[in-house]
């Protein structure tokens, strides 16, 4: 059986969740979430707010199985960190590519859709291997749940 | 199923990906050698190029290390049997390959083809188009030792 401390827990949580949604306000950002700098987001901020987001997995979205340079890749940093390992010769051309658009959430927030993507270009060898996630306009809360993988090849 | 011929893959040569993708998804610093096999062969399975571009028609499956493990059996080019005359030809450095776990890991110079006819069709990233090359040439296209050629049947 439930304990009564238990029970009343659920439904000041269910109140609240409630009380969210009626109401569009924002649903409260956990703990180390990551908030962007500025709104709109710059190139800067959108690439921080990668960097901040390193420790998001793998497994936060179907885009993102398999596309770690190793099995083992657990992570958006690990993923990233692969790529970026492979931008270290001087004489080819490499870059970092950011765009931002408007959009909305999941639950019909307004958001800004992030693209961040690392590019490389040698005859045939050339790749775009990045992320897209949201930020939310009115808080500048990114969407940890929103990382999709990007990239082909 | 896809009735594979030598007349239905001629009909892409020296295309763009603009004109074989309905959508969109053809910037020409992307790879899209999956990309054109992928339409070719009708695979729609994974991350699509629907999902990256625009969602005006079915998708096609964008990358190598998703068809791979699709394919029944895979294994070194020079241990292909005589009797596989049509099949997926894949290359890149060969520590990025296990055959065993059917794993090919999402490193940056892998590329695919599709085998047919005795020659290797794919897209060149470089000059842009589908060609036709002989599976010597086609072992060409990164230098050592990231051109270990492996093979795969096709996947249904």
């Amino acid at each position: 059986m439930m304990p009564t401390r238990a029970i009343l827990r659920r439904i000041a949580v269910s109140a609240f969740l409630l009380l969210a949604c009626c109401t569009g306000t924002p649903t409260p950002a956990p703990p180390g979430a990551v908030h962007i700098a500025s709104r709109p987001p710059s190139p800067k901020d959108l690439i921080e707010a990668v960097l901040a987001s390193h420790d998001t997995t793998l497994k936060v979205s179907s885009t993102c199985a398999s596309v770690g340079t190793e099995p083992t890749d657990a992570t958006i940093g690990r993923y990233l960190a692969g790529f970026l390992a492979e931008m270290q010769t001087p004489q080819k051309n490499n870059w970092v590519e950011t765009s931002t658009q408007v959009g909305a959430s999941a639950r019909g927030e307004p958001v800004w859709i992030c693209n961040f993507t690392l590019r490389h270009v040698d005859g045939d060898d050339r790749w775009g291997w990045g992320v897209r996630f949201q930020v939310r306009q009115s808080d500048g809360l990114v969407l940890s749940d929103s990382f999709e993988c990007t990239g082909a090849g | 199923m896809l009735d594979l011929t030598q007349d239905l893959l001629t009909t892409y040569l020296g295309r763009h990906i603009k004109q074989v993708c309905p959508n969109e998804f053809n910037n020409d610093v992307d790879n899209h050698c999956a990309h054109l096999v992928s339409h070719i062969m009708r695979y729609r399975f994974g991350v699509t190029c629907r999902v990256m571009g625009k969602a005006n028609a079915a998708g096609a499956n964008i990358r190598v290390q998703e068809i791979f493990p699709k394919c029944p059996t895979v294994g070194a080019w020079a241990s292909r049997p005589s009797s596989v005359i049509n099949c997926l030809a894949f290359i890149t450095n060969p520590s990025n390959v296990d055959l065993a776990h059917k794993v090919f890991n999402n490193v940056p110079r892998k590329h695919v083809g599709i085998y047919f006819g005795g020659v290797i069709w794919h897209y060149s990233n470089s000059q842009h188009r589908v060609i036709k090359q002989t599976p010597e040439q086609f072992s060409h296209h990164y230098p050592s030792p990231d051109n270990a050629m492996f093979y795969g049947i096709l996947p249904a």
